[in-house]
């Protein structure tokens, strides 16, 4: 009833099935559509509500994106690599909404679409296509995030000054 | 005997818990811990002479599940095999050659990768959308018996080689036409056809022969002329046995027995047999060999144009042609081959991040001589000039199984360039290897005889 050739014969049994884990293929499993999942976005981040909070948080993902090539995880820069897309796309209508000067909304959006092609070429690279590494661009990037803040100074700082508050400076 | 008795039935449920537990981890009940789905991969096994499916789970560990792809027609093992394949805009074109000259049965399958591309802004996303699926197959006797498969400007092209001619066709058309409407066939090339087409207009199609009157001939083939005759022209190399081509630059180079040989793409068609200029680029001859130096294959990245020079030991090479230069010269980056071994065909990669790669295998010529992989770094300094390409590192991979044309090592890296994954046919494994990092993430057994692998997609991103 307990015979010694029964548990044997469960050793090998167990042997077997853990041999068979190491080796077997792995099948594959069901494909769920990824086009047909239900988008569980995250409550959206509506992004910055004036033309200081638009500066500062392009200012500041320039430096994380710039930080992390510069330490060579591009890991890290490419999540704000695709944030700053939207940061730019914003920046005009803010611009516009807190009254800048013909001239300042155009050099603004001559800005705005130079830091686009620019971060853009180098977010191509990041998915595998012909574009721009970060250095090739950081100078553009550079001067032109400059120019930008400079335009946009020129008609908000003393709406700025007023309220205490600083236009961020490129370190 | 009680003590005893009671021992073994401790014994039995350790040992039935134990196994259970071993069910439950095994792979397939697993699947939900495989870690996310980061590219999909399609390859022939030539023990069945079928096409399978997976995908690269990045979990903790690294794996490829595999399966068969549904519905792939059933092939006679003893007298058709699968040849090259290719894939466009989310299409799988899968050559069939049989072993009676194409009266037996051959032709093509068309495979739904079921993975597709969603352009946003300066990149795309790549959705998984279902299972891959066959769409359709010509195999039939009036096929040709195809080798070669080209994509060029989005569009398949693949030889007919025993009817002299090739198919041009369109990937979109595979799934929104029956098999039997799809492609436009075109007179041009002979018995062993190469080609390189040039913006969908014109395709310079080779004839195999190195003897006789099609010795060295280049058909000129006009893909707009919808009927009639569509050979605009024919022309010679000054040696035949062509077996190569492709099109770079606004140029269209040659692998003919003698070096490379290279031509103006001639897209107006305005050129004559008489006046295209042919440029001959030697790769030397090597000491105590009768024959010169020569390739079998091409493949580009960017403006340059790359392929393999064998020779005895020590004079292997990748060798690197710029098609943009005025007079093109032959680069050429030595590799140290062991007696027995042979270079692969290159295959190049733009990474993720601007690196630029091939990777070369090592495969048996014979004995049992442990066979390798070399990468080669083809722009260390990023400045997209190829002149300084070298060697990054050769590591020792598995088996391969060559028996003939079949059985190589294979390689394909994922639409984003994070990937590379390659096929060891004398083991049943592939293997998955990032290219930030040059490092083996995974070894998975995967059965059978894996020969050719494209992959496909990338991870799903979320922004």
């Amino acid at each position: 009833m307990c015979s010694l050739r029964h548990s044997w014969s469960l050793v090998l049994c167990f042997s077997l099935l853990v041999g068979s884990g190491c080796s077997e293929p792995t099948r594959n499993e069901p494909v769920e559509s990824s086009q047909n999942k239900s988008h569980d976005h995250e409550a959206h981040d509506h992004g910055p509500e004036s033309l200081t909070d638009a500066l500062a948080e392009l200012t500041s993902l320039r430096n994380t994106i710039r930080d992390s090539f510069a330490k060579n995880d591009q890991d890290a820069a490419h999540g704000p690599l695709h944030e700053v897309g939207a940061i730019l796309e914003a920046i005009p209508e803010l611009a516009k909404k807190e009254k800048a000067s013909a001239a300042n909304q155009a050099a603004i959006e001559t800005a705005v679409n130079a830091l686009m092609d620019a971060f853009g070429n180098v977010d191509k690279t990041m998915h595998g296509q012909e574009g721009s590494t970060y250095s090739e661009e950081s100078a553009t990037i550079d001067s032109t995030l400059t120019a930008l803040l400079a335009a946009c100074a020129a008609d908000s700082a003393p709406a700025a000054d007023a309220k205490g508050e600083e236009t961020p400076a490129v370190p | 005997m009680m003590n005893r008795c009671l021992l073994m039935n401790r014994l039995e449920k350790t040992l039935i818990a134990l196994s259970l537990g071993c069910v439950l981890l095994s792979p397939v009940a697993n699947a939900q811990d495989r870690g996310p789905r980061i590219a999909r991969v399609l390859w022939q096994d030539r023990d069945k002479d079928t096409l399978m499916w997976g995908e690269v789970h990045a979990g903790e560990k690294w794996v490829v599940s595999a399966s068969p792809v549904k519905d792939f027609p059933k092939l006679d093992l003893e007298k058709q095999d699968l040849v090259q394949m290719e894939h466009a805009e989310g299409h799988l074109l899968v050559g069939v050659r049989d072993n009676d000259d194409g009266k037996f049965q051959s032709g093509w399958v068309a495979v739904d990768t079921g993975v597709r591309e969603e352009p946003h802004g300066n990149h795309s996303h790549w959705n998984f959308v279902s299972s891959p699926s066959v769409k359709g197959s010509r195999l039939d006797a009036e096929q040709g018996n195809p080798a070669h498969l080209y994509v060029y400007n989005g569009h398949f092209y693949m030889a007919n080689d025993k009817k002299n001619g090739f198919t041009h066709l369109v990937p979109k058309d595979l799934s929104a036409k029956p098999a039997k409407d799809c492609g436009t066939f075109c007179t041009g090339g002979g018995n062993h056809i190469t080609m390189a087409a040039v913006d969908n207009t014109v395709c310079y199609a080779t004839w195999i022969d190195g003897d006789g009157p099609n010795m060295g001939r280049v058909d000129v083939v006009n893909l707009k002329q919808t009927d009639g005759e569509k050979i605009a022209y024919s022309f010679k190399l000054p040696t035949g046995v062509i077996h190569g081509a492709t099109a770079n630059s606004g140029r269209v180079f040659f692998a003919p027995e003698d070096g490379v040989c290279c031509v103006d793409a001639d897209t107006s068609l305005s050129k004559s047999a008489d006046s295209v200029v042919v440029k001959h680029i030697s790769l030397g001859k090597e000491e105590g060999v009768e024959k010169p130096n020569r390739t079998g294959a091409f493949v580009n990245q960017r403006n340059w144009v790359l392929f393999t020079t064998g020779g005895p030991e020590g004079k292997s090479a990748l060798c690197l042609l710029d098609a943009k230069a005025a007079e093109p010269t032959v680069i050429k980056l030595p590799i140290e081959v062991a007696d027995g071994l042979a270079l692969t065909t290159p295959e190049v990669v733009l990474a993720s991040g601007g690196k630029r790669y091939a990777f070369l295998f090592h495969d048996r010529k014979e004995g049992e001589l442990q066979e390798q992989l070399t990468i080669v770094d083809l722009d260390p300094n990023g400045d997209r000039n190829l002149s300084d390409a070298k060697i990054a590192k050769t590591i020792p991979v598995g088996p391969s199984k060559v028996d003939g044309h079949h059985g190589h090592h294979s390689v394909s890296f994922d639409s984003e360039g994070r990937l590379a994954c390659f096929t060891n046919p004398g083991d049943g494994t592939i293997w998955v290897m990032t290219l930030k990092d040059l490092t083996i993430r995974a070894k998975s057994v995967v059965g059978g005889t894996p020969g050719q692998i494209v992959a496909i997609g990338a991870p799903e991103h979320k922004h």
